[in-house]
Order: C-alpha cells, then structure tokens, then sequence
C-alpha cells in the first residue's frame, strides 16, 4: 500500500501496512455534572452537553469599579439561571424580566456557564497589568491558520451549555440583557455535541470520534497535574482557574467526502468505524508506536501520533478536549461552513497547547482543515459559595 | 512573459504590464500547481497573504498576487518593481530547482483531482482575486491543465474508469460555461461536479495490496 500526503506533488511516499496487537484501556467515564458552587467552575470537567454557544465580548466598562459591578451580576444573573425558579413580575409599567422562551417558570440543573477572560483585560484599563496569568496573550497565529483577527480573543468569554438549544438561547439572552453597555459581542460560534454513534466518544464532522484519547476527568489528582492552575509561578488569585484555548477550526467537508477512506484514517490514524487504533481492535486500545518506529502502522505524520506520541516525556503535555461541532450555513460560494470549536483546558499553555500545536504543523490533515478564529482565555477560578463572584480574588 | 512584466512594469506602463500579468498568471495556472506541488517556491510565486499575520502589507506576500495587488490600486512604481523582480527571480528558481525533481506517477493522478478542488475552494471564492477579476480566465487555464493530466493517465483509466467518458463531457461543458463568462452559481455547479467525477481518479490508479 502507498501512502500519498497531498500536500508535496514532490515529496516521496512512504510505505505503510496495517498491523494488529492487542491492548486495553478503560475509556474516559462520563463525569457527573458539577455544582455551581465549588474549587472549580462548572462546564469544564463535565462530558460535553448537547448544545453550546461561545460568545466573546469586548468590555464597555470604564473602569475596575464597572468591572466588578458587571462580574457581579453576570454572577447573579448565572446563579438564577442555574438553578433556576420563576422570574420576578415587574408589573405592567416595564417590559417584562425574562424572555419567556423556557416558559413561566425557568428549569434550572441542566445549565453549565463558564466564565474566562482574555489577555486584553489585563492591559492600563482597570489597572489588572500585575495581575495577568504568566502566559496569558492573544491567540499564536500558527502555520496553516487562516485567522480572521475579528473573529479571535476578546476580553472576556461567556460559554453557555445544556442539553438542549432553548435553554442556551434562553441563559444568552438573559446574560446580554443584564450586561447591556458593559459587554459588546465581539465573536460567536454555537456548537453540539453528538451522541454516540454507535459508542464511545462522539464524532466530529469529519466522521471520526474526537476526544477518545482524553486524560480521565474523573481522576482528582491528573486534573491538578494537567489541568488546574494552583499559584506557583502564576499570581495568586489563578488557583482553580484553568488556560483555556479556543480554535474555531472550518473543515472541508465537500473535499474530505472525495477522499477514499484508507487515505482519510492515515491521516487521522484511527478506524473511522470503530475508532481503533490501526494496532488495536476497539476505540480504547492504546496505539503501539514503540514497535512501529518507522511508522509501517500508524504514519509517523498520522493526526494522532503526532498529538500524543504517548512517551514518558510527553505525557506531561497531554490537554483536556470539550470541543463543539459548529454548523453555520454555507459561505458565499454555497459550501458547507462547518468544523470544530476545538477547546482545551491546560495548566499550562505553552508546555501543553503550544507544544502539541507545533507538533501539527504542516501535518497532512491541514488541507483539509481551516483554523479561522479563537483565542487563548483563563477560565475563572470556581465560586465557592452563594456570596462570591467571578473575579472576586482578581479585584479584591 | 514574466520577464516582460516586469519590464513593463519598470517603464511604468500599467496597462500592458496588466495584460502580461494576466497571460502569465494563465500560463502558471495551466501548470496544475495546486495544494502546494511546488512547495515554499510555489508559495513564494503565487500565494496570497490570507495566512499571513499583516495581510496586504506582510513582507512575506510575494509573487503573482502581490504583483495584481499594486498594479491594480496603483502602487508606486518603484516599490512594485521589486516585487516583479522578485517574481522573476523565483519563477527563474522554480524552473531551475524542477528540471531535477522526479515526478511520481501517483502524485500526477492526485493533481488531477485537486486542482478543481483549488479552484473550487480558492479560486471560485474569490480568495485569490487582488484587483485584475481574472478568476474565471485563472479556472479556465486550470481546466486545460487538468485536461492534460487526464489525458496522460487515460491509458491507465480507460479500462478501470467508467466514469471517464462522463468526466471528459462534465469538462467540455465546464471550460465551455466558464469561457462564455457563465453565472457564477453553474459554473460553480460545473466545477462541483468535476470535483466528484475526479475524485475516484486517484484511488483507482493507487497500486492497491492484494492480500
């Protein structure tokens, strides 16, 4: 079998044959969904919901005093919103306080909001410049990327999810409407999750399951290795917080849907059926790179080896994945706009992001894939109880 | 005719340094370079600036499309003729560096699919067009240069396509709509179609494992 990249008319090939071995490992357990209240913020840990939207925003406040007043409330209005009740009656002499669209009375347990702010937050307006997570800056522009700089960063991101699409319109509404003169949107894409087709991880709209191979969200201990921020080097008020990166990736789908499949699973470096490895037999068998050093079965430039080429010393690299499949209608050509809101969630992003990121370069998947908006965001420490805020420990 | 461009561009004629950009934007077209055939030496002579963190003004947009830019908004003509100089010297590079390079057989079936792919995608959409509207003039030229891969691979087609009779008429008829200055949304329907006609082309003349 000859392996083609599309990239290179001149590049050589490379031989490659599918081979078998055996492995297991437990897949990633669905993690319950947390409370409002807590170390951390909800919408991080747990499984995907359904349905999602991700809106960034530019601040209106003029100054740390408007700033607090508006994390305040985006507080309230998420507390409400989470736990839901019915909506006060303001009388006939003003429009009513809620859009009604869940209603008379709002559902509450479904709902995860998840608050972070972007690096611009940290510059001479409100005086936050001492207070900045080490690595906090606008999103890199990566070989490959197709950025449109209106469609990435911002200074502060608002990511609404449940199970259902009312109840997300529904939190969105109501948190625009309450901060109305102090966020302006700057960049939105809506995102679902899909439901396992048939098991496992759910699939992306490439037709392959994305997040198989994520660190388990349930193991305590991983997730303050790879994924919490405790103080150390970064200041005081990040503990609990977490790096967040979002890349709003565009796939070609009409072209990807003319590429025979043994070239679309090389690419990717799994079974686009089952998922397995091309050394295992199910989705959640480990891939075997060391006996496969030249890449026979699994191409050395295959998506998955070269995002986790499961070694000691890349271990410590390893991102926790909640990514959204986006469908927004066609552009002006008439072709499919659909892909992936790819975020993660890393300690550290430079040492994990970052380095995975490069890895990727010029990996033949990027013909057929378009990252075009995003950014970089530190998503809040959590609020650990009825009395605190976002941001309490930034501006206090 | 890259040397008459920047000839003329250095005499400071605009309006035929225009029409030889447009000839030989077409004749690079017809080559088939699409999906980076010709890796940093393609990019250098006719990528466009849409990856690049400065856009327009990024030094690293070169080539034809830097070229389209300034002479169709006016640029001075001692800034543009460094880029036209520069063109020179990559074209002259590119067929310097290809005159070494072996072409593998699988790559020329792979081409034959992905340069209606690149027209489809980059072309059609307008990404590629700095100011000369030539688009429909670049698709066309790409139309001959798919022609003349199918018709290199044909022997191999002939009895393993039955498509191929289907793929020469979908063709005819797109080169036909696109130099009759068609509407955009056939045309991109002509070149949706030849895009799906093509696709089996690369896997069929893949030298396939028969254990």
């Amino acid at each position: 079998m000859s392996q083609v990249g599309r990239r290179g008319f001149l590049k050589g090939t490379v031989a490659a044959a599918g081979g078998i071995a055996l492995g297991a490992v437990a897949g990633e357990p669905a993690v319950a969904r947390e409370s409002f209240h807590g170390a951390h913020q909800a919408g991080i840990l747990s499984t995907p919901r359904r349905s999602a939207a991700l809106v960034s925003f530019d601040l209106g406040a003029r100054d740390r005093g408007e700033l607090a007043g508006l994390l305040r409330t985006l507080t309230t209005r998420a507390r409400f919103l989470t736990a839901g009740g019915t909506p006060p009656n303001l009388g006939i002499g003003a429009p009513p306080d809620d859009s009604g669209i869940l209603g008379p009375v709002v559902r509450g347990g479904d709902l995860a909001i998840t608050v972070s702010l972007g690096s611009s937050v940290f510059d001479g307006r409100f005086g936050l410049a001492a207070r900045k997570p080490t690595q906090l800056r606008p999103m890199d522009d990566f070989p490959n990327d197709n950025l449109d700089r209106s469609q990435c960063d911002g200074d502060l991101l608002v990511q609404v999810a449940a199970s259902e699409p009312d109840i997300v319109v529904h939190a969105l509404r109501d948190l625009a409407r309450h901060s109305t003169g102090l966020l302006v949107p700057r960049w939105r894409v809506d995102g679902s999750s899909a439901p396992p087709r048939p098991a496992g991880a759910p699939r992306n709209y490439l037709g392959f399951k994305d997040g198989t191979a994520n660190p388990d969200a349930s193991d305590g201990a991983l997730m303050d290795e790879l994924v919490w921020v405790d103080g150390g080097a970064e200041p005081a008020w990040t503990a609990g917080g977490s790096y967040q990166v979002v890349r709003v990736i565009r796939m070609l789908t009409e072209f990807w849907d003319r590429v025979s499949i043994s070239e679309q699973e090389r690419m990717i470096g799994r079974r686009r059926g089952s998922g397995a490895p091309f050394t295992g037999r199910v989705e959640h068998d480990i891939p075997d790179y060391r006996n496969d050093p030249g890449g026979d079965a699994t191409p050395l430039d295959a998506h998955i080896r070269l995002a986790n080429p499961r070694t000691k010393a890349t271990d410590g690299q390893r991102i926790l994945r909640r990514g959204y499949n986006y469908d927004r209608g066609i552009d002006r050509n008439g072709s499919l706009d659909m892909g992936l809101v790819f975020t993660s969630y890393q300690r550290d992003l430079d040492r994990q992001f970052v380095t995975i990121q490069k890895r990727l370069a010029d990996e033949p998947l990027v013909d057929y894939i378009s990252p075009t908006g995003g950014g970089y965001f530190f998503a809040l420490p959590g609020l650990t109880d009825d009395r605190d805020w976002y941001g309490r420990a930034l501006l206090s | 005719m890259v040397a008459a461009l920047d000839a003329d561009i250095r005499a400071g004629d605009y309006a035929t340094a225009r029409a030889d950009w447009v000839a030989a934007h077409d004749a690079w077209s017809q080559l088939g370079a699409a999906y980076d055939a010709f890796g940093d030496d393609g990019t250098a002579i006719d990528g466009t600036a849409d990856s690049l963190p400065l856009g327009d003004a990024d030094p690293a947009f070169t080539g034809f499309h830097r070229v389209e830019y300034g002479l169709w908004h006016g640029e001075a003509v001692n800034t543009l003729v460094r880029f036209a100089d520069r063109l020179e010297t990559d074209v002259a590079q590119l067929a310097g560096d290809f005159g070494g390079r072996q072409i593998e057989p699988l790559d020329l079936s792979i081409r034959a699919h992905e340069i209606v792919e690149d027209a489809l995608r980059l072309d059609l959409d307008g990404t590629t067009d700095y100011g000369s509207g030539s688009t429909l003039a670049t698709v066309d030229a790409e139309l001959t240069g798919t022609t003349v891969i199918l018709d290199l691979l044909k022997p191999i087609l002939r009895s393993r396509y039955p498509g191929l009779a289907q793929t020469d008429r979908d063709l005819a008829i797109a080169q036909s709509d696109v130099r009759a200055n068609a509407a955009h949304p056939l045309v991109v329907a002509d070149i949706s179609r030849l895009a799906a006609d093509l696709a089996p082309v690369a896997s069929i003349c893949e030298p396939r494992r028969t254990s």
